[in-house]
């Protein structure tokens, strides 16, 4: 009983998830004339922009214009802003998701290329190890015997079953290649990462694709990752990306979300508040020369659900065993979850 | 003599290349048409197909074609093309034996 209950509760969730993707491709499509209809009559839904209400139909557009002009500063100011901490999170992130070589890679709203850069490192340093291990597995001294007894300096088949368990005798099989694409709705963002991702010298290991969280341009089950750091707070339907996020993942697939969050102690709470009004849009203007764009970013943070809220909004969109780790006491926080 | 006049020549080659590819047109950065096998149309989650003429990737179920900018696809359907279908031409009569 509790186990038919279960599996109706998952796909109740895949269902709506289905529902809303349904819906948003015929609201798309009808969109023109839906927005002015609901204009005449007024009543087309508000949503924030920021501390700003605004209609939802503008609220893509806004953060797109946004986005367009801080993209040149963008790296500059996280580092202003955050005095580098943010590479902290960010390293801490790649920790956490620990891709295995083979994993393709979905990093939405990843513009500039942060996640992407650290994971093509990240596999890369993996295969190095590999390599390293299975080399040495097999350079037995002729002289020494292993534990068998053999005497002979081959592997013995103890060697070869850890070495099959290891994936190293893969060289006959087909490997998967790993993978990352870089999603992210604003052109400008994904040309600054294309750029310093040619500095770098990686630019043959990365996709990149302009698209909406909300409408992926990918088929479902085709990703075993998905990233997305601090971008799900610009999104105009949250639970839209999340359902888009559990339909392009394969089963077993994980979603990890690196985000602003809520601090809980009021002295930490009250220092990063001032910080936040007082300096960073003053950073902004002085760095960006655009107080407005810093003045929203900062904004938008606190309108985003805190960390319980928006665990149970991953959860609503089908992932299970939903976690989160706060970092620097809950300025920013890791959401993770499982296609399962 | 002829050396040195070589090695010059060969740098100047060399800047004008760099120079050359900096002005290019940043539309005209090739397409990777192995693309095709990650993404799809994003409203109606099957393949596109690449025309290269236009440099578009299009969804000939939609008929709708997205554009490719400095080698990026974009596929946001807002930014979508819709194509207009050719207007069949009429018959004159029917043939006669």
């Amino acid at each position: 009983m509790a186990a038919l209950r279960s599996v109706s509760l998952r796909v109740g969730r895949i269902c709506r998830c289905s529902n809303r993707i349904t819906v948003s491709r015929r609201n798309l499509s009808e969109q023109t004339s839906s927005d002015e209809t609901d204009k005449e009559e007024g009543t087309e839904r508000s949503t924030h922009f920021g501390f700003e209400s605004i209609n939802e139909s503008e609220k893509t557009g806004k953060v797109h214009e946004v986005f367009s002009n801080v993209a040149s500063k963008y790296d500059i100011m996280n580092d202003a802003m955050s005095l580098g901490v943010h590479r902290l999170w960010k390293d801490r992130f790649m920790q956490v998701l620990d891709p295995l070589p083979g994993t393709r890679l979905l990093d939405v709203a990843g513009g500039t290329g942060d996640i992407a850069f650290r994971f093509v490192n990240w596999i890369k340093q993996k295969e190095q190890q590999r390599r390293k291990t299975s080399g040495a597995e097999f350079r037995l001294n002729p002289l020494e015997t292993d534990e068998s007894g053999s005497d002979t300096g081959l592997p013995s088949a103890e060697d070869y079953l850890y070495s099959e368990q290891r994936g190293d005798l893969s060289d006959t099989e087909e490997k998967k290649d790993s993978k990352v694409i870089i999603c992210d709705i604003n052109q400008s963002m994904l040309e600054v990462g294309k750029e310093r991702a040619k500095k770098l010298g990686l630019e043959d290991d990365l996709v990149w694709v302009t698209g909406n969280a909300e409408e992926l341009p990918f088929p479902d089950n085709s990703v075993d990752a998905y990233t997305i750091a601090f971008g799900i707070r610009n999104v105009t339907h949250i639970e839209k990306a999340l359902c888009e996020a559990y339909r392009v993942l394969t089963p077993g697939g994980r979603f990890l979300c690196l985000e602003f969050s809520q601090v809980s102690n009021p002295l930490i709470s009250s220092v990063y508040d001032l910080y936040s009004f007082q300096v960073i849009p003053v950073l902004g203007e002085v760095i960006a020369s655009d107080w407005k764009s810093y003045q929203y970013l900062v904004e938008s943070i606190r309108r985003f659900p805190n960390q319980e809220d928006f665990a149970e909004m991953i959860r609503e969109a089908g992932f299970r065993m939903v976690t989160y780790d706060n970092l620097t006491s809950g300025v920013a926080a890791i959401h993770s979850g499982f296609k399962i | 003599m002829a050396a040195p006049m070589a090695r010059g020549a060969s740098r100047l080659s060399l800047v004008f290349r760099r120079l050359l590819h900096s002005t290019v047109p940043s539309r005209c950065q090739e397409f990777d048409t192995k693309m095709l096998e990650i993404v799809v149309c994003p409203l109606s989650k099957k393949p596109l197909r690449y025309d290269p003429e236009k440099n578009e990737l299009v969804s000939d179920e939609l008929s709708v074609a997205y554009p490719i900018v400095n080698g990026i696809p974009n596929l946001i359907p807002e930014d979508a093309r819709v194509i207009k279908k050719p207007e069949e031409p009429q018959d004159n009569g029917a043939k006669e034996q």
